[in-house]
């Protein structure tokens, strides 16, 4: 999956034939600054937005998770994942592996800040897509329930590994999650690296070298 | 803040009323004039002889067809008007002033005009649609620019069918304002309808029975028939209240 692509917001250049090649099955993270065209890039990855370049072998389905779970209030946590075309055994399986089980029935409304980002990452898998798009999903999630979150995504990315691109500002999760880290800068690639090769989610404690790297990419 | 139960509800009803009523009474005792101000017993008891004679039932159903027939006309053509703007944002600019324009028209002055182009029994129901149209638009329109455009952006690239987006997202979003919106139109339209057939006098209307009742000097009855007409007023607002609250609990999932 390649792209080479530009895009302006009126006089104001985001990317200049931006060029990134993403391999199947990789778990990409994209770090930058605010307003570096993060969330942009997703945009176009997903066809949201018009862009000029070209998109090759970008799949047209995606799943796609935001950083707020945007699920419809008064839809149970099944009826959610119906709502978006599973049908109903494939959405219990779902929400069983993300233990949402005895929640499932329940109006998503009523459902924690956690629970409400399981049943997004659950739609975000649902369908099998060939590509992920994560825009922050666990940015507004304590540490705790960060974890736990982590640990679902994974169990659910070693099923059918998606390229999954996860946009964050967050370098601890990039490391926890990522095999390969992007930083962007002034629209263009301040560091193309690949995180060793082991278990996700990775130790927190680990790779501090790694960290180092990226923070000083985002800083320089 | 507080939650209001229906027993607070109900005593600050009765207390509003009780207001109503002393004010009348001393009003009644300062006039003196039984032409001029009848009693509330006497209203009432001409309020009683009105409910039970057929004559006013024909009017009161008259007038109502007429009401519900231009809300029915209005309501159509604001939603279709109303998803065009949502769906257009140029039509919306363009089409902005032509309903400020009707909405400013001077209804009343307006149906003398109509007067000359349709019937009497017509006129009043043209003259609710001018007065409804513009405000169902209004609401309407709100009510879909209240949609979660965040929602609407999932939607799209989860690729969901618009049938199941207008269906399961549009209107349940949209379906508490809009039945609150409908519930005042209502009354409104009831409004412009008895003041049209005032001066329409148009056949089996409460307006025209209330001219009559005027012209024979028939005020307990008069009274009467004015507080028929807000109560009916009262309660076609309260119900589009009362669904309106309903499909809002049902979007937030309030208890």
């Amino acid at each position: 999956m390649r792209i080479d692509v530009s895009k302006t917001y009126g006089k104001q250049t985001v990317f200049s034939r931006l060029q990134l090649a993403f391999s199947d099955g990789e778990i990409v993270c994209i770090l930058g600054a605010s307003g570096v065209g993060k969330t942009t890039l997703l945009h176009i990855l997903a066809r949201q937005i018009p862009f000029e370049g070209t998109l090759t072998d970008v799949p047209d389905g995606v799943g796609y998770a935001y950083q707020e779970p945007r699920l419809l209030p008064h839809l149970s946590a099944k009826e959610n994942l119906i709502y978006v075309g599973a049908d109903e055994n494939a959405a219990n399986e779902l929400l069983i592996k993300v233990g949402l089980e005895t929640q499932k029935d329940k109006p998503s409304s009523q459902l924690s800040g956690g629970e409400q980002q399981r049943v997004a990452l659950c739609r975000a898998f649902w369908g099998k897509n060939k590509l992920l798009l994560l825009d922050e999903p666990f940015s507004s999630l304590d540490v705790i329930r960060k974890q736990d979150l982590y640990q679902a995504f994974i169990a659910l990315w070693q099923e059918n590994k998606p390229t999954t691109v996860l946009v964050t500002h967050d370098i601890e999760e990039s490391w926890e999650l990522a095999q390969r880290v992007i930083v962007l800068k002034n629209g263009k690639v301040a560091l193309d690296m690949r995180l060793p090769d082991t278990a996700l989610p990775r130790k927190i404690d680990d790779g501090a070298d790694v960290k180092a790297q990226i923070l000083r990419a985002m800083r320089d | 803040m507080k939650k209001r139960t229906w027993r607070n509800n109900v005593i600050t009803v009765a207390a509003a009323i009780a207001v109503l009523l002393t004010v009348w009474a001393i009003a009644y005792a300062v006039v003196g004039n039984d032409l001029l101000l009848p009693s509330f017993a006497e209203c009432m008891r001409a309020a009683g002889e009105l409910l039970l004679s057929s004559v006013f039932w024909t009017a009161f159903f008259g007038t109502l067809l007429r009401v519900l027939i231009a809300f029915c006309i209005s309501f159509v053509f604001a939603t279709i008007f109303a998803v065009i703007a949502y769906m257009l944002p140029t039509f919306r600019a363009f089409f902005a002033p032509i309903v400020g324009a009707i909405r400013a028209l001077p209804v009343l002055a307006v149906l003398l005009i109509i007067l000359v182009w349709t019937s009497a029994g017509t006129a009043p129901t043209v003259v609710a649609f001018l007065s409804l149209f513009p405000m169902l638009y209004t609401g309407i329109s709100a009510a879909l620019m209240r949609v979660d455009t965040k929602l609407i952006e999932m939607s799209r690239v989860y690729k969901v069918p618009l049938r199941k987006q207008i269906t399961t997202l549009y209107l349940p979003s949209a379906l508490p304002a809009v039945c609150l919106e409908c519930g005042a139109a209502f009354a409104f339209g009831l409004k412009a309808v008895v003041s049209a057939e005032v001066l329409a006098r148009a056949a089996n209307g409460l307006g025209t029975m209330a001219n009559d009742m005027q012209i024979y000097s028939q005020i307990p009855a008069l009274f009467a028939l004015v507080i028929v007409v807000c109560i009916t007023g009262i309660l076609a607002e309260s119900l589009g209240s009362i669904v309106g609250r309903w499909a809002e609990r049902r979007m937030d999932n309030a208890d």
